[in-house]
């Protein structure tokens, strides 16, 4: 853990002169926080999101137009990201939590097809066109850096293990006990006396909040965001697609998911460059079939079977 | 002193089917009711109707007072009456404790504290020794008991538990009175339902038997279940009693 620490740490010095490898790491540290922010309601809680594209766009586009209309520091927008999400996903949430399943799954992508739709119909938030963040001066108050792109990395990296650390705490706490417990059987846990929609609320509300900060800081690092890059539909399911390949309802599967998942995304858009849009879709899917097969519980699951293998042994 | 628990009236339908009719009766602090009836007779219907899986049609359901009618389980469960399911529904990807420290968690907020206590209810419950066991895989018997223990955790006034010997192996159902016994000693008021009159009558206290969705009689044990109405309720429905 700590060698591993130590290893990313000082990584950036090999990573200096490549920008594509550099750049891969920042996006994988991005997305392992996204789905770390999925892992709680749907992990956890049980609850499949395929629409947690909103909140990234939602956190996106909060920042951003923060910046542009009232000229905030971003990380004011960061602040104000991650709590438009979290009010989304409440409001969100409220009449979708009145569905079970598949049907909880399928209004979920609804609400986020419709949020695209709406934003790429709406010229004040810069329509199909999308939004420019003006250049300001670079260094961590503006969030902005132009020739050397290091800072990001660092800064993707505290954002990562700050939110791993949140929920490695929360599987342990109160809180995650009862997330687990709605999720194992909702009626036995209300018969304990435990509100599931409260519950789900708050898992909800956590879990966008952190998908909406990851949304800010992709719009800082690519000073550009449009409803393609923030709100599309495949980039919802890639969010769910992380952890739940990794392994949902555990600390690690957002990690590894990003891990195996965004180098597949990175190379096979250089290899398919512009007549292959999605490739890496069709390959994660492939994946997942896979993985639901062979391994129901996600990559994680390896690791874990492996150690209770040993378990028996010894025992 | 008022009754803890009193139910009024109350009537439930599903379609056309009268599933409980104007049932009422009062349980008394600190006593053991068992509730016995043929297959279908509504037993179930009953409980939860009085803890809010179901929305009575009419009558009232009065807890210490408080009119609980048509409120939710959890509002129910979090004033003090837990109620345990015919078909035990563990949460299956946790252990033995930490079901019941899930349950624990309801009555106190700190981990720690919970998990003692969620340990010494699974000792209470005879399931201790295998406290780091998968829910997933345990025998009816364990779900049972489980499920008992969990309910026991909230530290809840009055408990209902849905044939708590289902499934249960006739030699563990003896170690089963006696903990029901404890637990009201320890100031738990209990209502049961239960198939089995040879082994109801030894330890509750009154007797209720329902038929069709009514209450037929309510009693001392033995006098409910000599009862002619009761005898031909059961004859009626022999083969429908399950196990
Ligand atoms: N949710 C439901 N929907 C429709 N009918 C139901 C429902 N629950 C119970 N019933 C019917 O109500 C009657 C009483 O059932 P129940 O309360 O389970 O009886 P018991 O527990 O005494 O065996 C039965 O005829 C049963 O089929
Ligand atoms: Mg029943």
């Amino acid at each position: 853990m700590a060698a591993l620490l130590g290893i990313l740490l000082v990584l950036p010095m090999a990573l200096s002169d490549r920008p594509f490898e550099l750049r891969m790491m920042v996006v994988i540290f991005l997305y392992a926080m996204l789905g770390h922010g999925w892992n709680i309601l749907g992990g956890y809680a049980g609850q499949i999101s395929v629409g947690h594209g909103l909140f990234f766009g939602l956190g996106a586009y909060t920042s951003t137009m923060l910046s542009l209309k009232l000229g905030l520091n971003p990380w004011f927008g960061m602040a104000a990201g991650g709590a438009a999400a979290a009010a989304a996903g409440v409001l969100v949430g409220i009449p979708c939590f009145r569905l079970k399943g598949h049907y909880f799954v399928i209004a979920t992508l609804v609400v986020a097809e419709s949020a695209f739709q709406l934003f790429a119909a709406w010229d004040w938030v810069g329509g199909a066109m999308g939004l420019q963040l003006p250049v300001q001066e670079q260094g961590l108050l503006n969030l902005q850096f132009h020739r050397n792109k290091v800072p990001y990395y660092y800064i993707a990296l505290g954002m990562l293990a700050a939110v791993t650390a949140l929920v490695w705490w929360l599987e342990r706490s109160r809180f995650g006990y009862i997330l687990r417990a709605l999720r194992d059987d909702e009626e036995a846990a209300r018969s304990l006396g435990f509100s599931p929609a409260l519950y789900k609320l708050l898992a909800m509300a956590l879990s966008a909040g952190i998908v909406g900060v990851g949304g800010v800081f992709f719009a800082q690092y690519v000073l550009f965001i449009d409803p393609f890059s923030v709100l599309a539909l495949s980039f919802s399911v890639v969010i769910a697609l992380i952890p739940i390949l990794g392994g949902a309802g555990t600390v690690a599967g957002p990690m590894l998911g990003a891990i195996v998942l965004v180098p597949i995304s990175e190379y096979s858009r250089v290899l398919f460059s512009g007549t292959g849009r999605n490739v890496d879709l069709l390959i994660y899917g492939f994946l997942i079939m896979l993985i639901s097969v062979y391994r129901p519980d996600g990559l994680a699951g390896l690791f874990r079977a492996r150690r209770e293998r040993r378990a028996y042994v010894s025992g | 002193m008022t009754a803890l628990l009193s139910v009024r009236g109350v009537s439930c339908a599903f379609g056309g089917l009268k599933a409980l009719n104007a049932v009422s009766f009062d349980v008394a602090r600190g006593e053991i009711l068992g509730i016995i009836g043929p297959n279908g007779a509504g037993k179930s219907t009953l409980f939860s109707a009085i803890s809010g899986y179901v929305r009575p049609d009419s009558g009232e359901v009065l807890l210490d007072e408080a009119d609980i009618t048509g409120r939710m389980p959890e509002d129910i469960a979090r004033r003090g009456l837990v109620k345990t399911f015919q078909t035990s529904r563990p949460f299956s990807s946790m252990t033995f404790l930490d079901n019941v420290v899930v349950a624990s968690l309801a009555s106190q907020k700190n981990l720690a504290g919970a998990r003692k206590h969620a340990f010494r209810c699974l000792e209470q419950v005879g399931l201790a020794q295998h406290w780091d066991t998968p829910a997933r895989g345990a025998s009816t018997g364990q779900r049972k008991r489980l499920e008992i223990g969990r309910a026991l955790a909230t530290r809840p006034r009055i408990v209902l538990l849905d044939e708590p010997f289902g499934g249960v192996d006739f030699a563990a159902i003896d170690g089963l009175i006696a903990l029901l016994l404890t637990i009201r000693d320890a100031g738990v008021t209990i209502v049961l339902i239960e198939h089995n009159l040879a082994a109801v009558q030894r330890f509750v206290g009154r007797l209720i038997a329902m038929n069709l969705g009514e209450k037929v009689l309510e009693g001392e044990p033995a006098k409910v279940t000599q009862d002619r109405r009761v005898v031909n309720a059961y004859l009626g429905t022999e083969d429908g009693e399950d196990a």
